[in-house]
């Protein structure tokens, strides 16, 4: 039998479901696959072995008993430390969290349990979702499992390392301006932003609320639409939510029907996209015209703007988000306060990270009387434009296919000292977030240096199930599917 | 470019945004995040240049109605879970320091 930790979670179903396997061997399959990684990757902040294999063990109980709550059915899923689960601890990687448990939890990990799947696992995260390479972790960096020198990307590395890894065949991530799709294509997985208000954000701790969106990181495009199929859907406690019960995407992933129109938007080609990862975005067009698909270029004339409107709306509403970090009612309070107001300062100070003060304190910048109008209100007229650029092309193509990055993964250190220059890691991400459509990376290439490369797909709103399909069939017409990274473990190299 | 951005914000005092903000900044976190800022906010300057005479500002990107979710009455979080959390507690509430003078 092929080792468990390669499995997609699709394979792992099938194995269950026939019985050639239980939840329970699978789980400490991978804990024991995360003890050999993790002292090279550092996906994971923490875990809680006995809680897993207690949920592995329910599982096992239930398929015994014939009530298999679906495919995810003894699946497990490893867990961003940014979403609630009752009793864990939950700290967005950051200081300021240190020793809180959630006092309930996220409709998305309520769903995931209720389609049976294994939840375990906090994994490592720019603090705060505030970065794009994980090393804004408040407790240590992640190394990309292809290339240990490289960070994994970011917001969510942890959760994209741990599935290229093998130590989780599914992980659940967050995405503010490409923290899933980022970390996908430096980590060589699958990843999703669905459409805004897809999947509820409650319970998920708030970045930027009119960005934020959790999503699947996975080795398969199928994973991808079984984390989907368990977690979207309509939910009372998120009033951004949208209505509408769960899809049934994992069941219908043959080829979009007829020709599909590709559009190719040209901002995307620019200056500071690496040749490797053009000739890789190129070849995959080649693929889909010779599927049948047309391809076309098309114009979004305000994407350009997009970096600059994010950083304004990220960061405005971060600075209000986070003003709830005081050291008053939950977590970390700073000692030898003189007075309530001292108290706030101190706690802030000591609990807050480098990349987070500068953020709260641009976003307090341009919310500030007198500057709103000139910043946060002009940031969200263009950001209008952005939606509307969308709205037109999409009129004429069905699809829209880029980089997911301009480079593959750099180096650790390369960019931590200019933000500015890390934030434009994410300038083919941004515009999906403002415009809240969905989008996805799926693996198209490797650099020379045998880096991965990562293929944006971005869709009208709604329409994740044709950019699923789009993705399935590149991924049947290569061989990245279920790719894991050859890790370094304790007995060598393997895989 | 540092310098040029810098001149165009001279209002960035970030002993100010730091008290709007309730963070203590010490003078190498200023002489840090100052220049860092200054180029952040001349890079986000290009907006000025984008004609948004007339445009909306975006709010929700998919149009959403507010509905309302039936007028039914739900067991409350527990307090104690939420109390477990506090770094201070004393019968059933939060102990802060000093916020009043005598």
């Amino acid at each position: 039998m092929t080792a468990l930790h390669t499995c997609t979670a699709g394979d792992l179903g099938t194995l269950l479901d026939r019985g050639e396997v239980g939840s329970l061997e699978i789980t400490e399959h991978l804990l024991a696959r995360l003890e050999a990684c993790e002292p090279r990757i550092r996906a994971f902040l923490s875990w809680e072995g006995e809680d897993a294999r207690a949920r592995a063990r329910a599982s096992d109980e239930r398929r015994r008993r014939g009530e298999s709550r679906g495919p995810l059915e003894g699946v497990p899923v490893a867990l961003k430390d940014i979403v609630a689960v009752e009793g864990q601890p939950l700290g967005c990687a950051s200081r300021i969290l240190e020793g809180f448990r959630s006092p309930y939890t996220a409709t998305a990990v309520r769903r995931l349990e209720e389609a049976g799947a294994v939840v375990f696992g906090r994994l490592n995260m720019d603090e705060f979702a505030m970065g794009s390479s994980t090393e804004n972790s408040g407790y240590h960096p992640t190394a990309n499992p292809w290339d240990n020198r490289r960070v994994p990307g970011g917001s969510s590395g942890g959760s994209a390392a741990a599935v290229a890894a093998g130590e989780a065949p599914i992980a659940l991530g967050s995405d503010t301006g490409g923290s899933i799709r980022q970390p996908a294509a430096f980590c060589g997985t699958v990843g999703l932003k669905p459409t805004y208000g897809r999947i509820s954000r409650y319970g998920l701790v708030a970045f930027a609320s009119s960005l934020d969106q959790i999503g699947p990181l996975a080795r398969s495009v199928e994973d991808v639409a079984l984390f989907l199929d368990a977690t979207c859907g309509h939910d009372p406690r998120d009033s951004t939510s949208l209505p509408g019960g769960p899809p049934a995407w994992a069941g219908r992933l043959a080829p979009p029907e007829g020709p599909l129109r590709l559009g190719v938007p040209r901002e995307f080609f620019g200056e500071g996209l690496a040749p490797e990862v053009r000739e890789a975005v190129e070849k995959a067009l080649r693929f889909y015209e010779q599927a049948g698909h047309s391809v076309e270029e098309v114009d979004l004339p305000h994407a350009e703007y997009g970096v600059a409107v994010y950083y304004i709306v990220a960061t405005a509403e971060a600075s209000s988000n986070l003003a709830r970090f005081d050291g008053i009612r939950y977590g970390q309070r700073a000692p030898g306060a003189e007075d309530g107001i001292d108290l706030y300062y101190r706690t802030r100070e000591e609990g807050f990270g480098p990349e987070v003060v500068r953020r709260i304190l641009l976003g307090t910048y341009v919310l500030s009387s007198g500057y709103y109008d000139a910043y946060y209100l002009r940031a969200q007229k263009v950001r209008t434009l952005v939606q509307r650029d969308f709205e037109e092309v999409f009129a004429r193509v069905d699809a829209l296919v880029s980089p997911t990055t301009p480079t593959v993964a750099f180096r650790e250190g390369d960019k931590i000292d200019d933000p500015l220059a890390m934030y434009l890691n994410d300038i083919y991400t941004i515009p999906a977030n403002l415009a809240g459509l969905p989008a996805l990376s799926v693996p198209c290439g490797f650099s020379p240096e045998g880096m991965p490369i990562g293929l944006q797909l971005m869709g009208p709103v709604l329409a994740e199930e044709r950019l699923l399909q789009l993705a399935r069939q590149f991924e049947e017409g290569h061989d990245f599917r279920g790719q894991v990274a050859p890790v370094e473990t304790g007995e060598g190299r393997s895989s | 470019m540092e310098d040029s951005a810098t001149a165009r914000h001279p209002e960035l005092d970030l002993e100010a945004l730091g008290r709007l903000a309730r963070i203590r900044l010490r003078d190498e976190d200023r002489a840090e995040f100052q220049p860092q800022l200054a180029r952040i906010l001349g890079y986000v300057e290009q907006l000025s240049r984008v004609e948004v005479e007339g445009v909306e500002p975006m709010t929700h990107p998919v149009p959403l109605e507010n509905i309302l979710r039936p007028d039914r009455a739900v067991a409350p979080d527990s307090r104690e879970a939420y109390l477990d959390n506090a770094p201070a507690t004393r019968n059933g509430e939060v102990i802060v320091p000093r916020v009043i003078e005598e």
